[in-house]
């Protein structure tokens, strides 16, 4: 019997509060079954449908690199009734993971490119998953620059800061972090990220651009993308849809012909202008 | 459908309608338009003198057009209404949903409408081509024995009828040998069976007409700006709002199941509830369901579960009685809508009677004041309230 | 067994006989008036005791067509009984006056695809999730889902059958095959019922379906009517196998002398019948469905979808009766009284709470507007002009584009039970009206 609706049960190792508010949260989990901890192989970008049994399921992208071995990391801000069941969970608890779904980013045509990532808010999460796969030893050598643009509303907003200073130090990437909005803590930029874009001013010679990040932060973003010379094609982000049943069935995250769920959530700006403005 | 010629309500109310749109009085007219299989109607949204050339009134018209009402973003909206829409008209207005001035209402004096189940019943495996109503003059004075004889009361001084007309006749027992119910109109219905072989009958309108028609209390509009008679003429609305229903509302129905044993109602309530898809044509077809999120989509808290559970369903269909309770006007059109043909009304018409001998109340007739559940006695004898 | 000709008297016979091997279909009689709402299983009658006559050819109070539509008809919708429990105690001895009843209600993917099954059981130990030692949560099938004994449908329509090769396609993918729809479709038969008359609702050459194509079907019957002098009142099905499992099931019941191999004449009445239902069905066809999506995919921004959806009320009486509309939830069903909290023992003691539940998936439906709403409350497609828009485009132009095939099989079902008469046909003749007048370049360009 191929039930492809069955999770396989994983436990909650740790869980990491993100932000000021608390709303983000970031879970790393391990499957029970030793066996599903080696099957489930996934590629950056890809997300997984997380259950808590008696509440439900919701798609989550994968924050953690397929280079991290050994356990899986979400981060998931508290919106609705999954995502509030899973902030009550401790760690021990054990939540039901299916996956890995979708496409992936194009790590193979990345290949010997700048990489100009821009993220906004709780959409690093999908882009940590591949540039901890590019920063890691064993991939840097095959890509070319690393440029990181990450903002947030407020100091308190941004999230995964125990790595940020990780990717401060480091001397093969330009960093960038903004704040739309400092506090009395904070010394750093502030600015809108489609603005520190402009003035961080990326060439697009030989570049691959991937964005995520609110939607009016992605509409600026791009926008600012085309300016710089970005083409569409060089443009990357990965989109969210309302899912169920995350393996193109149940018909509800299409657009156009296209399901999020399994061609995509990674789209180039060039593919989705080919799509109808339904998302 | 047969190439019949438009009747003398539909040329007026074609002329009426283009002159309305023509001369800007409104922008929309919500009417019913001929549908694309016999003995069916559609909706029509009339925005220009052309458009008001499709509408149509006859007793295909089944929906309640109300319901299109809040969604319209048009100022000013004319709908064609028979009793039951002008009521819920009524009852928006009461409820806040939309204002009086906003509405333009063609009151027209509605016969019945047809109940596609009961045409489907009637068909078995025939093969329905051609459909239409034929008036046959001069047969007998009265029918016998029919159910729901005599609903229509002033049927003969139609023009007069709506508006003021129905004030006149307030409960007042209709006259004999005038309404449609005694055989004067069929159901003429031509086809071909299960072997392609042609039949063709003629049916009592009584047969395939609608349950709620058959118990209606008032057949023309209750307010109305303008009345549209079934001969042609038309009559200026008075502004006022009728007083009440034209007749004693029946509830022989509802009666009949108060008078079976709790084991016998739970029965036919559960068989009710198994045909359900919950496909909520009923509650989309309502106007009163107009909650921006319905209590079944909640999923913070989740009322009820998503599946074709049992007790999922009653409570779907139990909530949603209740939520009308008061407010509902009898329309059938969630009756009409439904596709799997569960018996909706009846818990409706048993609220309603419960409305009529508590309060004597029945929805639509008021336009100001508070709705019925909308109001308490501090010094209600009954100390559940507070 | 190619081809096997019945009596329609011996079809309880033949059902019956095959109710010993398999769980056997057959369209159901309404729960309300107007027509089957679905299948139902077939429960098969005590045969007669050897000696005693069955129902025989000859008792015709009950086998004359005109008088047996009228018998059906006076015990419903009328007086206060309103005929439901008669139609819904209808003796098998008038199944085959039913089968000639053109659809069911609601359609065969029911039995393929059900309106709730559970897809997944589980129990949870302990106040949230397991004991905390990587113990306590378990997930498994729920039990009585999948059917254990083989099926027969006996009476589907060619449509209804085709609406099955559109559903293998989405659930029986290569990448993610679903094995609760793929195990019913291996383990059923499906003897479909040629369309004599079709209905007046009817499109299925417009989609590429014929009344008497045999997609998706093993096996399938012409109604042959009663002839002069052939000895039957109401007349024959003659069965002839599409696939190898309907061979095999006609030469079970040949094998139980249950009827005879068809003559000549018979295999020139079925012809007849195709073509006389074809020339019928020809007339008030819309446009070819199968090339609707070139004009589709430039129109997306057409006004025609801003007046097209006005009149429509937003149910899913089209979805949910569309044979080949497939979206579906998946809810979450704890049992009743599992309480995630936990609570106090009685003896004062902590309890270990248990909770257990199933995961369903239910019918949904691209009507709703909660179907597409995010939790941010942002809604992709807001108001009914996208969702019908969606309803449009899906069944005839990204089907088509991801599955090669139009996503809708003709069987007029929308059309009928739309409650304001919102007509697919119309629409699709719309839709190849604006292709002709080159609108789709212009709106594209």
């Amino acid at each position: 019997m191929r039930n492809p609706y069955l999770p396989d049960i994983a436990r909650i190792e740790k869980i990491i509060q993100e932000t000021a508010a608390n709303d983000v949260k970031t879970f790393r989990v391990t499957f029970v079954d030793d066996e599903v901890r080696e099957r489930f192989s996934y590629r950056p970008g890809q997300f997984s449908e997380i259950s808590v049994f008696g509440v439900g399921e919701a798609p989550i992208s994968i924050t953690s690199s397929p280079t991290q071995k050994g356990y899986l990391e979400f981060s998931v801000k508290k919106m609705g009734v999954l995502t509030t069941a899973l902030h009550h969970s401790a760690e021990g608890d054990l939540i039901g993971i299916r996956g890995p779904y979708g496409n992936w980013f194009p790590v193979e045509s990345m290949e010997g490119k700048n990489l100009v990532f821009i993220g906004g808010g709780i959409g690093l999460a999908p882009l940590r998953s591949l540039i901890n796969y590019v920063l890691d030893d064993e991939n840097r050598g095959r890509f070319n620059d690393v440029t990181i643009i990450y903002g947030a509303r407020s100091p308190g907003d941004l999230v995964f800061k125990w790595e940020l200073e990780k990717w401060e130090k480091r001397r093969d990437i330009d960093f960038y972090l903004t704040v739309d909005k400092g506090d009395a803590g904070w010394s750093g930029r502030e600015g809108f990220v489609p603005t520190v874009l402009m003035e961080v001013s990326p060439s697009p010679e030989n570049a691959v651009t991937i964005t995520c990040g609110p939607p009016i932060m992605i509409k600026f973003v791009i926008q600012n993308l085309l300016k710089l010379g970005f083409t569409p094609a060089q443009i990357v982000t990965t989109l969210e849809m309302r899912m169920k049943c995350g393996v193109g069935k149940c018909g509800r995250c299409n657009i156009g012909s296209k399901y999020v769920c399994k061609d995509g959530p990674v789209f180039t700006y060039e593919e989705l202008q080919r799509m109808p403005q339904e998302y | 459908m047969s190439a019949q010629s438009p009747s003398a309500l539909t040329k007026t109310l074609r002329e009426f309608c283009a002159g309305l749109l023509d001369e800007g009085r409104v922008d929309v007219v919500v009417g019913f338009g001929r549908g694309t299989l016999p003995l069916r109607s559609t909706p029509v949204f009339a925005r220009n003198p052309d458009d008001a050339s499709r509408l149509i009134f006859d007793a295909t018209c089944e929906n309640n057009l109300s319901v299109f009402v809040p969604k319209l973003k048009d100022k000013r909206i004319a709908v064609v209404a028979k009793g039951c829409d002008s009521r819920w008209l009524n009852q928006y207005i009461l409820e806040r949903q939309t204002e009086g001035e906003r509405l333009y209402v063609i009151g027209v004096r509605c016969q019945g409408v047809i109940d596609r189940k009961k045409l489907d019943a009637y068909l078995g495996s025939r093969r329905l081509l051609e459909g239409r109503l034929e008036e046959i003059r001069g047969q007998g004075e009265c029918g016998e024995g029919l159910e729901g004889e005599g609903a229509g009361g002033t049927g003969g001084v139609e023009g007069a009828g709506g508006v003021k007309g129905a004030e006149g006749v307030e409960g007042a027992r209709p006259g004999p040998g005038v309404s449609v119910s005694d055989g004067h109109i069929k159901w003429h219905l031509e086809g071909n069976d299960a072997e392609g072989r042609p039949w063709a009958a003629s049916l009592d309108f009584e047969d395939l007409l609608s349950d709620s028609c058959k118990v209606c209390v008032k057949k023309g509009p209750v307010y109305a700006d303008v009345v549209i008679g079934e001969n042609g003429e038309t009559v200026k609305g008075n502004g006022e709002t009728a007083k009440g229903p034209e007749r004693e509302p029946s509830f022989d129905d509802v009666k009949e199941v108060e008078g079976a044993s709790i084991e016998e109602r739970w029965k036919a309530f559960r068989s009710e509830v198994s045909k359900c898809i919950r496909c909520y044509a009923c509650r989309q077809a309502c106007p009163g369901c107009y909650c921006k999120e319905c209590f079944v989509d909640r999923s913070a808290p989740r009322w009820i579960g998503g599946s074709d559970d049992e007790t999922d369903t009653m409570v779907f269909h139990l909530m949603r009685a209740m939520h009308l309770a008061g407010r509902c006007v009898d329309c059938g059109a969630c009756v009409r809508a439904c596709p799997m043909g569960v018996d909706l009304g009846l818990l409706n018409r048993k609220l309603q009677k419960d409305g009529w001998v508590l309060f004597h109340h029945i929805a639509g007739f008021e336009r100001e004041g508070k709705p019925l559940f909308g109001t308490f006695l501090p010094d209600d004898p009954n100390d559940f309230i507070l | 067994m190619a081809a096997l000709k019945i009596t329609k008297m011996a079809l309880n016979s033949v059902l019956a006989l095959m109710s010993e091997r398999w769980d056997v279909f057959v369209p159901s009689p309404s729960p309300a008036p107007g027509g089957p709402s679905g299948f139902r299983l077939f429960e098969p009658r005590p045969m007669p005791a050897p000696g005693k006559p069955g129902p025989s050819e000859r008792d015709s109070s009950v086998n004359r067509q005109t008088c047996d539509e009228d018998t059906l008809w006076n015990g419903t919708g009328q007086g206060g009984q309103k005929g439901r429990d008669r139609e819904n105690h209808l003796p098998e001895e008038r199944l085959p006056q039913f089968l000639r009843r053109v659809l069911t209600v609601k359609p065969l993917k029911e039995l393929f695809f059900p309106r709730s099954e559970p897809i997944l059981g589980y129990c949870v130990d302990g106040a949230f999730g397991g004991n905390g030692d990587g113990t306590g949560v378990s997930v498994f099938m729920p039990e009585g889902v999948l059917p254990g004994k083989p099926r027969v449908v006996f009476g589907a329509r060619p449509c209804d059958a085709a609406s099955l090769t559109v559903l293998d396609r989405v659930f029986a993918d290569e990448a993610y095959p679903d094995d609760f729809y793929i195990s019913r479709r291996k383990n059923t038969i499906i003897v479909g019922l040629g369309c004599n008359v079709p209905a007046p609702t009817c499109f299925c050459p417009a989609t590429g379906g014929d009344p008497f194509g045999t997609a998706g079907l093993d096996v399938l019957a012409y109604d042959l009517p009663a002839l002069d002098g052939d000895g039957s009142s109401q007349g024959h099905y003659l069965m002839k196998a599409v696939t190898r499992e309907g061979e095999a099931l006609l030469g079970f019941l040949s094998e139980a002398h249950l009827g005879e191999g068809p003559s000549e004449s018979d295999e020139r009445a079925c012809m007849a019948l195709e073509e006389r239902a074809r020339k019928a069905i020809a007339a008030g066809l819309p446009a070819d469905t199968q090339s609707l999506g070139r004009v589709l995919g430039g129109i997306f921004n057409h006004p025609y979808w801003a007046t097209l959806h006005e009149k429509c009320l937003g149910c899913a009486a089209c979805t949910y009766l569309c044979p080949t509309c497939h979206c579906f939830d998946i809810s979450e069903e704890p049992d009743p009284g599992a309480s995630r909290s936990g609570g106090e023992s009685p003896k004062g003691g902590p309890e270990r709470p248990r909770l257990t539940g199933v995961r369903v998936r239910n019918w949904d439906s691209c009507m709703f507007p909660i179907f597409t709403l995010h939790t941010s409350g942002h809604n992709p497609r807001p108001t009914g002009l996208e969702r019908v828009r969606q309803r449009v485009m899906h069944k005839f132009y990204y089907f088509p584009e991801n599955f090669g095939a139009v996503a809708c099989v003709g069987c007029g079902r929308c059309v009928k039970y739309c409650p304001v008469n919102l007509d697919i046909r119309e629409v699709i003749s719309h839709i190849a009206a604006l292709g002709g007048t080159g609108v789709a370049e212009s709106i594209s360009a």
